[in-house]
């Protein structure tokens, strides 16, 4: 990590689409805000309400009930403020993830991967310290998809073909899949994509901790959730795309190599993200085009 | 911050996903262990309260979930939360909830509320 670029000191600029001059390196930063921006404006949480089946009892005490969710948001969008303009930057990421985290806590049907994925590296971005660099991501990613790959490998569901066959054909009414399974054995095709999706999950792991150049395991990942995205006609993993694409500048930057990558325009990695995030509402439109 | 509670907050972080994913394997809940999408459930989930059944939007009222729907990391979390409603908001109710699921595709089961 270079550390004289997170340790410049000067007035940091109030531009949003700036990124220089905080204590933390230009890219983790703007990795901080487009990760934020997946999470605003936070619509569960302002219609969520006062906890309901929180996992933590306490938090359904008369105590907690009327104030913890307000205070909550408040200081949510405190933070996301503070965060955009190039404010208190560390503690603005521990705030916002904090936020998610509580939310959570308070509200077990909110509890969705695709909202602690970006919450999680939000945290561990405000942990930022030179002397680590970009490890804590590195572990993060790579336990991402240890646990990932292990729940499916253990699942004898995804080795059969009976997982991938319901989840393409009965929940997501995949067309070109369900053609392509009645042209083989029974559960052959949800075996295959099984199998593959299992390993490629526990390459994404291996990429990421083992491999001396930490670009691999954010690249792998990249690819794997366009190729999910691709053969589901958009319809699964645009969250993860988005937070792949959001925490990818933060991978990026370290190495000394990557000069060219160092040079992408912010507003191109925000124009990126923002346009995977629509996708799924732009699919229609396309699908209509002769 | 500290340099002693930034370590101990990155252990309590990455400790927590590791025992969730230990945790995912004994009782069959898939919280802390990243597995969206590991598990396709369908349910179907109905309530009544001294013999007389819940309409579907009284169930989306008492539970928040949608009287049929999907479950994409575990069915584990959908009975859990009907459980623990009953056993917290809906105690004086005298409900009992049965939800009928099937998991990637296989034999329908049914689990009661107590």
């Amino acid at each position: 990590m270079d550390v004289a670029i997170a340790q410049r000191a000067g007035s940091p600029s109030w531009n949003p689409l700036h990124s220089d001059g905080t204590p933390l390196p230009p890219s983790w930063l703007l990795s901080a805000k487009l990760l934020a921006f997946l999470l605003f404006p936070a619509r569960r949480m302002l219609d969520a309400g006062r906890p309901f089946l929180p996992f933590l009892p306490q938090l359904d005490a008369p105590f907690f009930a009327t104030w913890l969710m307000p205070a909550v948001i408040v200081a949510f969008y405190a933070a996301v403020a503070a965060l955009m303009v190039n404010r208190l930057v560390r503690a603005a990421c521990v705030t916002i993830a904090c936020g998610i985290f509580v939310h959570v806590a308070a509200h077990r049907l909110e509890y969705a991967n695709s909202l602690l994925f970006p919450s999680v590296f939000l945290l561990l971005i405000g942990l930022y310290t030179p002397r680590t660099g970009v490890w804590p991501l590195r572990i993060q990613l790579a336990l991402v998809y240890i646990g990932a790959s292990l729940n499916k490998a253990l699942d004898p569901d995804w080795w059969h073909g009976r997982f991938f066959d319901t989840l393409m054909i009965d929940a997501l009414h995949v067309r070109w899949y369900a053609l392509a399974a009645g042209h083989l054995p029974p559960h052959a095709l949800g075996a295959i994509v099984g199998a593959l999706t299992i390993a490629a999950e526990a390459s994404i792991a291996l990429a990421t901790i083992l491999w001396r150049d930490s670009r691999a395991g954010i690249v792998s990942m990249i690819v794997f959730h366009t190729t999910m995205l691709v053969l589901t006609g958009g319809q699964l993993s645009v969250l993860f795309l988005c937070s792949a694409l959001a925490i990818a500048p933060a991978f990026l930057e370290p190495s000394s190599s990557s000069e060219r990558i160092l040079r992408t325009p912010p507003l191109l990695w925000w124009a990126i993200v923002l346009f995977v995030r629509l996708l799924p509402r732009l699919l229609p439109y396309a699908q209509r085009l002769p | 911050m500290s340099g002693v509670i930034r370590p101990a907050v990155l252990a309590l972080v990455f400790g927590a996903q590791v025992a969730g994913i230990v945790h995912a394997r004994v009782n069959g809940t898939r919280y802390l262990c990243w597995a969206p999408y590991d598990q396709i459930a369908f349910y179907r989930i109905e309530a009544d309260r001294h013999g007389a059944a819940l309409t579907p939007a009284e169930i989306v009222a008492r539970y928040r979930m949608p009287a049929a729907g999907r479950e994409n990391r575990s069915i584990q979390h959908v009975l859990q939360a009907v459980a623990q409603y009953e056993a917290t908001y809906g105690r004086p109710d005298s409900v009992v909830a049965h939800v009928t699921y099937s998991v990637n595709g296989g034999m329908e089961q049914t689990w009661t509320s107590q």
